[in-house]
């Protein structure tokens, strides 16, 4: 196959995925046995969501650099948004755009000091950060509403035409499903060019060796900064998604408690089950593990205990994550045969 | 509302008692990054687990208390065995894997010990009844036999760790661990001692914290943010610095709760980690 | 004008005064040595020129302009390079990549071309590889240009630092220890490249190396310094038969390498 053959085929399975996805709300509708019609869409929502809030954190992660301050920037993002609508009458298109900037100011006025210490510490800074964001939203109850948060029913991105007006947050919430698969699309195509160009050429070598990245040139710091914000600004946007679809914000909003803390580990652990080495694992991880959730359902209250584990035996047998499921499966039915052969696995 | 001084003394004296609970979950925090390098995210569900241990055995089982910590303390040690010979030795240094497999673990605990138990508020039963009166502030006299239990606790480990020969191992194993090595000194010994040693501190300040307030399966993520907190303040790797963290982070918590309402009272410390870890972040006591 | 001139220059380690009070020059287009025995301070002073410590005091001062304490990006921007201790290279990229990298100064990384990967970016891209492609062949590894850096062989990974750092297109160049633990027949071939890359490009070079016969041979001139003070310099002859050279020596094997 050519070169220009390949890239045509990959094209073709990515157009035929993708109709996948815009077809999904239709083809869920049935409900698969768990939950009916709307319902799935309302996932799907939030499959979108944490998507994109995964794959930010990834691309931070490519600089070196691991962040848990992902549920925090999420809640910057999604109460920017939501009150600079709900309190300021700005178009929810606007605020929506607003809220990852408020989230992308934030992260550049804390990151330089946070890239000046030691890896483990920006971990734990990043960490602090989002539990601060969380307890100041629960404080500072005149304007948010403190810990029992406030509720915008009526406001949604809405498009108006003569005199139609789309509404986006009907209760099929079917609009709201292709608007979050927009929006999603555009940013994750932002990080896949970022991170297949010259820049993301330079991620590699501070990820790889960076006192030689900085000996030819790279200034790393400027480098993490950037990618910290611009992760940080698409985190903000995915708080705000999620804001205007649940139309009620608290710091321990539901579903899932997603400001806190738990949802960054459950990032980490999207990505790295997905594969924190592909640009495609965050996506994987992310929609397999929320699906699953779902139509485990059943399971309920185990499912923490179950995510744990999962991610406990990745990390020990599949390091490099599903997507390179393909690489693992050979090597594992060598070994199985060599077990019943009776002899150990040579190398075939 | 006026604040009296006897407000602000009752005040600091809480947060003492409190800072010793913290002090012994920072204790095995700060040795484990410090001679491993390892930033142990399921520390907090150690202490948890220390905490329902002497439940399970003092309330549900009627076992003396303190027969019921020391327990505690050897089983909690042993889990801290095992985790740390199952799933941290094989990962060789990885970050993001002990990040994962920690954080992973914590979850599994964490339900593990919400299914066990029933649902309904848990309290451990007080050490000791009635109070005393310390410069006209009531203090309760358990909170008192807290501290005191955490500062004699802190007091063995650091004359264990300067006077006996596998506490100077591990001290010379946290600064240089290639010179300890090239001193024959095994390192896989020092990592399943410090483990084992931290976890039954945590267990121990899991006892002493599930008595002052409710037992809950996730009360360690919270107590694992103080442990932080505490060991960035104080140092990494300083047991000096644990306390002077400890003690530092209740008594600030404790009187900004008062004068600014709870919840400054666990932002405003957190704001301080940041800032120490950025202006200082070898922390009070700490080298490197 | 001397290239860099570094004077004063000490560092201070909490009690240790690694280097002390040094002054020297280092000449446009020559080869000079920098020599001592173990500990002397020699990798400090590469570390304060490339900006991985800054200087306790003291001045260095490149082409007419102030470096001091420049971070290490600074440093490669004004027009220094240099090539590790040990094998220091991109290992899961392949030999070419790693050329492209080092090149990172002469990339611009423009918004629209890399969103949109347009036809300038992929010219430009072009130029990058065929310029690393002439590097590759300057230093003969025009061969392996897709093989993985980590599975060339040694000797090859030290020729890739090289090239690597030559990708920077420096004015001076730094090596640090370049034949440490290769044999005579890797020594030689290794020193005829320096000899070559110095002729066919001007280059500055400063070399720092334990191999006596190998410093003597390449290097113009030769600075000896001992417990971090400069105690001698001159040229290899006048080196060799210096009383206070041999003395800091005595004892040491006249081929440590």
């Amino acid at each position: 196959m050519t070169e220009q053959q390949k890239r045509l085929s990959k094209g073709l399975v990515g157009v035929v995925i993708y109709a996948l996805v815009l077809a999904l709300p239709w083809i869920l509708r049935s409900g698969l046995g768990v939950g009916k019609g709307t319902y799935w869409t309302h996932i799907l929502i939030l499959v979108g969501v944490m998507i994109l809030s995964t794959s930010s954190m990834r691309a931070i992660f490519l600089t070196g650099e691991m962040s848990l301050g992902t549920a925090g920037f999420m809640l910057v993002g999604g109460y920017a948004a939501a009150l600079l609508s709900a309190k300021a009458g700005l178009s929810p298109w606007l605020t929506l755009l607003l809220g990852g900037l408020v989230a992308a100011a934030v992260a550049g006025l804390v990151a330089y000091p946070f890239f000046r210490v030691k890896g483990i510490y920006f971990v734990i800074c990043t960490l602090l950060l989002g539990f601060i964001f969380l307890y100041m939203a629960g404080y500072f109850k005149g304007l948010t509403g403190g810990w029992q948060g406030f509720q915008f029913y009526d406001i949604s991105p809405q498009i108006t035409v003569g005199s139609r007006t789309l509404k986006f947050g009907t209760k099929t919430n079917i609009e709201y499903f292709y608007l979050t698969v927009f929006v999603v699309s555009i940013c994750l195509f932002f990080m896949y060019r970022m991170e297949h160009s010259r820049v993301g050429m330079v991620w590699k070598s501070i990820r790889e060796a960076d006192v030689l990245a900085k000996s030819v040139g790279v200034n790393i710091m400027a480098h993490k900064i950037f990618i910290f914000v611009v992760a940080c600004f698409f985190i903000g946007i995915a708080g705000g998604l999620f804001a205007f679809h649940v139309h009620a914000l608290s710091p321990t909003s539901t579903p899932a408690n997603i400001f806190h803390f738990f949802t960054s580990v459950y990032c980490l652990m999207y990505m790295v089950v997905g594969g924190a080495n592909s640009f495609y694992g965050p996506i994987l991880g992310t929609s397999l593990f929320m699906v699953l959730r779902e139509l485990g359902r059943a399971v309920g209250e185990y499912w923490p205990m179950i995510a744990g584990a999962v991610l406990i035996l990745v990390v020990f047998f599949m390091p490099k994550g599903l997507v390179a499921t393909g690489e693992y499966l050979p090597v594992w039915y060598r070994k199985l045969r060599g077990l019943f052969k009776g002899k150990t696995p040579s190398s075939a | 509302m006026d604040i009296t001084g006897q407000d602000v003394a009752q005040s600091i004296i809480n947060g003492l008692c409190m800072g010793g609970t913290y002090i012994l979950i920072g204790l095995g925090l700060t040795l484990i990054l410090g001679i491993m390098n390892i930033l142990q995210f399921a520390h907090g569900e150690v202490y948890m687990i220390g905490a329902f241990t002497v439940y399970l055995l003092s309330v549900l089982n009627g076992v003396n208390l303190y027969v019921a910590v020391v327990i505690s303390m050897i089983t909690t040690a042993i889990l801290g065995l095992i985790l740390e010979r199952v799933l941290l030795r094989p990962l060789k240094g990885q970050f993001l894997s002990y990040v994962c497999v920690t954080t992973g673990l914590s979850l599994i605990l964490q339900t593990t010990i919400m299914l066990t138990f029933s649902k309904g508020t848990k309290q451990l039963p007080s050490l000791y009844k009635g109070s005393f009166e310390i410069a006209g502030a009531y203090v309760s006299r358990e909170r008192v036999v807290a501290i005191v239990i955490a500062l004699l606790l802190t007091l063995i480990l650091y004359t264990f760790l300067k006077r006996t020969k596998y506490g100077l191992a591990m001290t010379a194993s946290a600064q240089n661990r290639e010179g300890a090595l090239m001193q024959g000194i095994n390192p896989n010994l020092m990592s399943a001692m410090v483990v084992a040693i931290g976890s039954a501190l945590a267990a121990v300040g899991g006892a002493l914290g599930g008595s002052i307030f409710n037992l809950d399966p996730y009360m360690g993520g919270l107590a694992f943010m103080k442990g932080i907190t505490l060991i960035v303040i104080g140092g990494l790797g300083s047991i000096p610095g644990a306390v002077v963290g400890g003690l530092l982070l209740g008594v600030a918590e404790s009187l900004l709760a008062l004068f600014f309402g709870a919840q400054m009272g666990i932002i405003l410390p957190l704001v301080l980690v940041i800032a120490f870890l950025i202006f200082r972040p070898r922390g009070l006591f700490g080298h490197d | 004008m001397a290239l860099l001139e570094a004077r004063g220059l000490s560092k201070r380690f909490g009690g240790l005064d690694a280097v002390s009070e040094l002054d020297f020059d280092v000449n446009e287009g020559e080869i000079l040595g920098i020599i001592g025995p173990n500990g002397a301070g020699k990798s400090t002073i590469f570390n304060m020129i490339c900006g991985t410590f800054k200087p306790t005091s003291g001045t260095l001062v490149f082409r007419d302009k102030d470096i001091t304490g420049y971070s290490s990006h600074r440093v490669a921007r004004s027009g220094i390079a240099r090539v590790f201790q040990g094998n220091v290279l991109f290992p899961s990229s392949t030999v070419l990549d790693n050329v492209v990298m080092g090149a990172h100064l002469h990339t611009r990384l423009s918004w629209f071309s890399f969103l949109f990967g347009g036809p300038s970016a992929r010219r430009r891209d072009k130029a990058l590889r065929t310029r690393a492609m002439e590097i590759l062949e300057l230093v003969g590894l025009s061969e392996d240009a897709d093989t993985l850096a980590s599975d060339l062989p040694h000797g090859n990974q030290r020729h890739l630092c090289l090239a690597v750092a030559l990708a920077v297109e420096p004015k001076l160049l730094l090596l640090d220890e370049p034949v440490t633990g290769m044999n005579t027949e890797e020594v030689s071939e290794m020193l005829d490249l320096v000899r070559m890359l110095r002729e066919k490009t001007g280059l500055t070079l400063v070399v720092i190396e334990h191999n006596m016969k190998a410093v003597m041979g390449l290097c113009d001139r030769i600075v000896v310094v001992s417990h971090g003070r400069k105690i001698a310099e001159g040229t290899s002859q006048m080196i060799a038969n210096d009383p206070a050279v041999i003395e800091a020596y005595l004892g040491v094997d006249d081929d440590a390498a």
